[in-house]
């Protein structure tokens, strides 16, 4: 029996963009229109710490998280598992019928060996077929990325919309940059803005066939070569990631001040700063989250219902000692010598 | 600016947006005592100056004024010569010394 969507397979989606360009953003506000309650997603993070989950939770409560490690190089079997335990999930009647699948990949992730899983397992292809990707682009970092992200240019070249984030912190000159920055890495694709009216509709266009969707698949092919070389070392070798825990409440002025103080010294080499707060001051989880030097507000879950009550973090970092991290943040938060 | 004293916000670095629900003044007390922490290791310190810049000196008599957290560092740096790294190994010992003498 053969599972379709309302015109065929069911499109799978890929949400991707590099980190903390504004990807769970932009699922939480997709989910929350009326028109795509029918959707399944599947959300991957790099670290040990799901937050995305959590955020897009609220709006959505049956999100799969496909958690410690990328989706592109180590959980490619968890993705192809996913996918097929969501169809089961339906046939056997315990999800509702759902017309396409969104996944949200990690910032790191090349969106290119995501598709190869779609497209290789033979199960896979016969029920699902690669819908749209979107790449969000953060307009503030894009020039620096650009430049030192190999990756950047694999989301944009793979993305069918370019979501561009962040517009209202950069002038309008480079914003004009940005777009001719775009513009020469993927022309093919839209350019959109999240108040522009067709990023109300994305994952929304028919699911690809024939010759756009080999087209896309040779274009890939040619962009990666790990998709060519199964053997290849994966992508990430170069970024750590830590994860700092704490139970006990912590000071969010000590936080603050150690944090922009690292910040300022090592900021360009931390690429994603995100997790939970249980600070002293306040009953709720605080949401802490941030690329390179800048840090966005910080942000008041309702309650801990459903999570470990505790400060949980994760950097992301290029060349820099996770130990030596974890000392710091002992010594300069938490007060243990 | 706060109701209940009279305070201007602080600017919009993250660190200062009322994650804790004080009133500003009292964050603004905690926040210098947070920083003299750190910056007592290197024998700096930092005061408030009429409620809404900060003087930072340094221990040759060396001061200049900060508007708001997110110049902190850097004017640090450019007083000092150099970026005051929570990374770097002896800060770390000589903050961990401190914790230890406090628990004595």
């Amino acid at each position: 029996m053969r599972l379709t969507g309302e015109d065929g397979p069911i499109p799978v989606g890929i949400l991707t963009g590099f980190l903390g360009s504004g990807k769970t953003t932009v699922l939480r506000r997709i989910l929350e229109a009326e028109e795509y309650g029918d959707s399944a997603v599947l959300i991957n993070e790099f670290g040990e710490v799901g937050l995305d989950h959590i955020l897009v939770g609220e709006i959505a409560p049956d999100v799969v998280l496909l958690n410690s490690g990328c989706l592109c190089c180590t959980l490619r079997g968890e993705l192809r598992d996913a996918l097929s335990s969501l169809l089961s999930g339906r046939l056997r009647g315990e999800i509702p019928p759902f017309k396409r699948v969104i996944v949200e990949t990690t910032g790191i992730a090349q969106p290119s060996l995501i598709l190869s899983t779609v497209y290789a397992d033979p199960r896979i292809r016969h029920h699902y077929t690669v819908g749209d990707v979107v790449t969000t682009v953060d307009a503030m970092h894009a020039p620096v990325q650009s430049r030192s992200e190999a990756v950047w240019l694999e989301q944009v070249a793979a993305a069918d919309d370019i979501l561009i984030t962040k517009t209202d912190r950069i002038e309008e000159s480079a914003l004009q940059e940005i777009l001719d920055l775009l513009e020469r890495s993927n022309p093919a694709a839209r350019k959109l803005y999240p108040d522009s009216p067709g990023a109300l509709r994305l994952f929304s266009r028919p699911a690809d066939a024939g010759e756009t969707a080999k087209a896309r698949r040779t274009h890939l092919a040619g962009l990666s070569p790990a998709a060519q070389d199964p053997h290849a070392e994966p992508h990430y070798t170069s970024v750590a990631t830590v994860r700092l825990m704490a139970e006990e409440p912590i000071d969010w002025e000590a936080f603050g001040v150690w944090l922009s103080m690292l910040l300022h010294a090592h900021g360009g080499n931390i690429l994603r700063v995100k997790g939970l707060l249980r600070i002293a001051e306040s009953e709720e989880p605080v949401v802490i989250q941030g690329v390179q030097h800048v840090i966005h507000p910080p942000e008041h879950l309702p309650s801990w219902e459903g999570l470990k009550k505790g400060t949980d973090l994760v950097f992301i970092m290029r060349g820099l000692d996770p130990e030596l991290l974890r000392k710091s943040f002992h010594v300069f938060v938490l007060g243990r010598a | 600016m706060c109701g209940l004293c009279g305070i201007f916000g602080e600017t919009s670095h993250w660190s200062t947006q009322g994650v804790t629900g004080g009133t500003s003044r009292r964050q603004r007390l905690f926040r210098l005592q947070a920083i003299n922490r750190v910056l007592g290791l290197i024998h700096y310190t930092i005061r408030d100056f009429s409620g809404t810049d900060y003087v930072v000196s340094s221990p040759t008599g060396n001061q200049c004024m900060v508007k708001e957290i997110g110049q902190l560092w850097q004017n640090v740096e450019t007083m000092r010569g150099r970026p005051l790294d929570p990374l770097d190994a002896s800060l770390m010992r000589a903050c961990g010394r401190r914790c230890r003498e406090q628990y004595q």
